[in-house]
Order: structure tokens, then sequence, then C-alpha cells
């Protein structure tokens, strides 16, 4: 127990400066850049209670971050709601759609999981561009939250502070919990685990659900930072896909996997974006992919473990 | 009525390309177990070597399959060779490490198209692609003829190879029981390098087909991709014949439902049906 409470500590700790960050007098880009860090690593993190513990590999993720995203954005044009009262709101749409979807969805395994998540998340984009009366087509407009661009940042950058830290709490009890433990019985061997008393299906739905709401709490952020709302950009598969790999990279096994794997790809993607330029950058990365799942299929922190694991043997005996 | 003659007339012929294209995808998931999500993204590349073979050689774009079917053969059989081979001995998920492993190769093929070749939309233009004939009241344009008539030989091509050489029934051999093909004496490497290698090379020859039919760009292989999933999970995976159904389906539903309703919602209708395909047939995955 005392181990666990460290990790809280820790947790709770790095948000907090995370948090005091702006005021020290970060510039606009490295604001911007790092609330774009902390968006991907609460959607991975959060994709990873289905994706990662369930091993349920989720290809239409953005879908629920669409679906957030325009609540916050429908709420706030049409009924000046803000985005800082709704965004919790988007979160119980998004998981709303998440039961719906997940239901029939989650009977299916392995790759047709995977394509039927990616097409789900493009038929909700597609009901979202016909809905009448909010005008998808031709983009949302967003006021910002204040007239000032330095406050509006900094009023986004807190928000996702607090989004962060509420999606690694959630994925940090889960997996000490119970329903964690069963997750990873569903991710080892399903049937075994229904065999063994887990009840599969509740399960299952209950962390699409979650991660679903989580994706959605995200989204309700994000189209508030976009400022003009379109489909496109709120339903990109890309969102969908880069989610997975940098849960991939980081190991899908832990929420700290996903941590990593987050921070590495968005640090390296930026890095090498403004040093060789959009395409090069695009060609390593695909490249470092190709790598990354021949010779650590298992993530960087899977990689770590074992590596330790094996230290630990030797140093026995 | 007009209008749906003409619908149905070109989504038959469009069809036929999207089976072409999606019947190699369906042979090596089938086959080798292995989901290649770069195979449109080779696609794009062959639309591209036959759009320059006209553009600057000034020849017929069906020229360009005598560089693209062995070049494209070759590809497919060294990265069976290396990557695939080895990502099988060490992964206990196949199809989810391919689709990761050739989504990388997606990725960087697509960015170095967009590099050599820029992002410009291309138009494949040849004297009889633009010249449109005249059957009744509808109307067919070359390049749609050629492209239909290409996809035809192309897949008659490899439903003879597989159920009528020797080598293609190793393959569907395999397909079915890869134990049980390796005992029989069948050189399993040998099968799934002749799987990836035609798989490959069908997808070069649909480029072309497609490049007589539709603009394109080298971003434009993720909506091929997803033509493919469709085709493919509406048809059957590995199943041939299930292929050319639904690639005529794909290709009807698009142009038939957009007699009536708008394009954004011919998607819709196609990824309902789809899911609803995914949820009954779910047994037999």
């Amino acid at each position: 127990m005392i181990k666990s409470n460290r990790v809280l500590i820790v947790v709770i700790l790095a948000t907090l400066l995370l948090a005091a960050l702006p005021f020290v007098g970060l510039n606009l880009y490295l604001v911007s850049f790092l609330f774009l860090l902390m968006m991907n690593i609460s959607l991975t993190v959060g994709w990873n209670i289905i994706g990662g513990y369930a091993g349920y590999v989720s290809f239409g993720h953005v879908a629920f971050v669409g679906v957030g995203g325009y609540t916050t954005a429908v709420l706030l044009a049409k009924f000046n709601l803000s985005p800082i009262i709704t965004t919790p709101l988007a979160g119980i749409v998004a998981a709303l759609v998440a039961l719906v979807v997940g239901y029939p969805a989650l009977r299916l395994r392995g790759p047709y999981f995977s394509l039927i998540t990616l097409v789900i998340s493009l038929a909700i984009a597609a009901v979202v561009l016909n809905i009448p009366g909010i005008n998808a087509a031709s983009g949302i407009f967003l006021s910002a939250p204040s007239g000032d661009i330095h406050s509006s940042r900094l009023i986004l950058f807190e928000m996702m502070v607090v989004v962060l830290l509420f999606t690694i709490l959630c994925a940090y009890f889960i997996e000490k919990s119970k329903f964690g433990i069963g997750l990873k019985a569903i991710r080892e061997d399903e049937v075994v685990a229904a065999t063994q008393g887990v009840n599969t299906t509740n399960l299952k739905l209950l962390a699409f659900v979650i991660s679903g709401g989580l994706a959605g709490i995200v989204g309700g952020v994000f189209s508030w930072y976009k400022g003009l709302v379109f489909v496109d950009a709120m339903f990109s598969v890309n969102i969908s896909v880069m989610i997975v790999l940098m849960a991939l990279l980081g190991g899908t096994h832990s929420w700290i996997g996903a941590v990593v794997g987050s921070v590495l790809v968005m640090v390296i993607n930026e890095f090498l974006t403004l040093s060789i330029g959009s395409n090069l950058s695009q060609i390593i990365f695909g490249i470092l992919l190709v790598v990354t799942i021949l010779f650590i299929p298992n993530g960087i922190v899977g990689w770590i473990e074992a590596q330790m694991h094996k230290f630990k043997k030797k140093a026995k005996g | 009525m007009v209008e749906l003659m003409q619908a149905i007339l070109s989504g038959f012929l469009i069809g036929l390309a999207y089976a072409l294209l999606s019947v190699g995808f369906s042979l090596n998931w089938g086959a080798v177990g292995g989901i290649n999500v770069s195979h449109s993204a080779w696609a794009v590349f062959g639309a591209y070597i036959a759009y320059f073979v006209t553009s600057q050689l000034n020849l017929n774009p069906l020229l360009s399959l005598v560089i693209i079917i062995p070049l494209f053969f070759l590809i497919g059989v060294v990265l069976n060779k290396t990557l695939f081979m080895f990502l099988a001995k060490r992964s206990k998920n196949i199809g989810f490490s391919s689709m990761v492993l050739t989504f990388g190769l997606a990725v960087a093929l697509e960015n170095i198209m967009m590099w050599v070749f820029t992002a410009d939309p291309r138009v494949l233009k040849s004297d009889f692609s633009l010249t449109s004939y005249n059957l009744g009241s509808v109307y067919i344009s070359g390049g749609q003829i050629l492209a239909a008539l290409l996809s035809i030989f192309s897949l008659g091509l490899i439903f003879y190879f597989l159920y009528h050489t020797y080598t293609g029934k190793a393959v569907r051999a395999y397909e079915q029981e890869q134990a049980g093909a390796a005992l029989t004496g069948i050189n399993t490497g040998k099968v799934t390098s002749v799987t990836t290698g035609i798989s490959l090379a069908s997808a070069g020859v649909a480029g072309v087909a497609l490049s007589l039919l539709f603009p394109f760009e080298p971003t434009i292989h993720m909506t091929w991709l997803i033509n493919i999933f469709l085709v493919v999970l509406l048809g059957g995976v590995g199943n041939i014949l299930g292929t050319l159904i639904g690639g005529l389906a794909v290709g009807m539903i698009i142009t038939v439902s957009g007699v009536w309703v708008p394009y954004s919602l011919v998607n819709l209708v196609m990824f309902v049906i789809l899911i609803l395909i995914l949820i009954i047939r779910k047994r037999e995955t």
C-alpha cells in the first residue's frame, strides 16, 4: 500500500508542477505544445482502459472526441453555456454513444473489432455532418474563453491539466481494482475468464463506456481550443491512429506506458517536423513504427520491465 | 430511369476495379493472416507509374504494367522474406501486429510519394480515356471500359492461378490449414511469398485501373483502404468470388444510392450496411 500511495503523491505533485508551468513565463508556443501533449496523454491513457487492459484495440476513438467536442460546441454556440461547465456533459454524451455502439461492437474480436470501431467513427462523423440546425458543414465558431490570447490559452491549459489528472486517476484506480483484473483476464483469454466467473460482457462494456466518456471530456476541451470546429478535424482518423501508436510504443499494460508513449511520440514528432520538415519526419515516423512492432512489441515500458525481470533473475542466481 | 441505368452501369464498372483492388488484400489476410493496410498505398504508387508512363512517355497507360507487375511482385516477395516472416515468428497476434507494421509502411510510402510527386491531384489523360461512348441512352467513358476490362482479366488470372495451378492450390491449402499444408510437403515459405507477391502485384494493377477512373493524390490511399475494408468484409475474408460480389455491391451502392441521397449520406448508408453485416456474421470471427 505504501508503494501505491507514493505513486499517487508523485502523480499529484507532477500535476501541480505542470499547472504552475505557464506562470513561470513559458511562451505561447510551449503552452500550446504542452496543451496538445496533455491532450494526447489523456486520450491514450483513457483509450488504454479498453485497448490495453482488455485488449480490445479500438481504431475509432476519435468518434468520442468528436461527439464530446460537438456537445460543448453546440452548447456554447447556441445556448452560450461555457465549456468549463459543459465539459463533463460532453463526457456523459460520449459515454452514452459508447454504450449504444459498444454493445454490438464488443461482440466482435481482434481485427474485426478494430475495423468496426473505425467504420463506426466514420459513420458517426457522417451523422454529425447531417444533423440539421447545427451547421456542421460550414463549421461552428466558438468565442474564445477570454479576449486576450494569453489568458485564453491559460484557461484551456489549466482545464486540460484537470482533465489529465482525472484521466490518470481513473486509469490508476481501475488498474488496481478487481474490475481492472477482470479486464486483464479478458485480454489474456476471454473464454477462460468467462468460465472463471468474470462477467466479460458487462466488464468490456463498462470499460468501453468509461474510455469513451474520458475521450469525450478531452474532446470537449479540444473543440474550444480549436475555436472553429469542423467535422473533418474533430473526427480525423489520424487522431484514432495516433492514439493506438502512442499506446503501442509505450506499452499497453499500464497507464505509465501510455504516458511514456505519448510523450515520446509527441516530442519526437515535433522535433523532427521542426528540424527536417513534415514529410521527412513522417517517413522516419513510419519506419520507427515498423521497428517498434518488430523489436519491442510490448512497448518501451514492457521491454524495460522484461529487462529488469531478467536482471533480478540473474542477481538471484 | 435513365439516371438509374447510368448509375447501375458506372457502379458495375467501378465495382470491378474495387474488386481487383481488394482481392489481394483479402487473399493475404485469408492465407497468410497478415492484414496489409499499406495495400492501397502501393496501389496509389502503381497509379503514379501509369500516370508518368502516359504523361511523360506518351505511351498507353497499360504499358506501365510491364514495369508494375514484376516490380510489385518482387517488392511483395522481399517484404514477406524480410518484415512479414520475421514478424510472424515473433508475434503472438499476427492480425494486429501486421496492421501496425504495414500502417508504418503506408505512412512512410505516402510521405515519400508526397515528397517526390508532390500533393497535386493528378488526372490520367489519354486519347481514349476522355472519349465517351453512347450506348442507347447511357454513356460510358473509354477509361471506364479499359479499367473494367483490365480488372476482369486480372481477376480471371488470379482465379485461374488459385484453382488450376499447383502453387495456387497450395496457397488455398495453406489458407485452410497451415500445419496440415506443411505436413503434406508444401513449402510454406514459398507459398506466403507468392501470396504477398501476387497480392501486391494485383494492388499495382488495380492502381492503374483506378487511375483511369478517378483523379488521385498520395493521401487518397486512406479512402481506397476504407473501400477495401467494405468490399472484403462484405465478401468474406479470403473469398475470391465473395470479393468480386462485394466489389460490385460497393460500387453499385455508392453510385445507385447517389441517385437519391446526397453524397455524405451515401457513405452513411454503406457504413450502416457494413456494421450490420459485421454483427450478423460475427460467428465467422
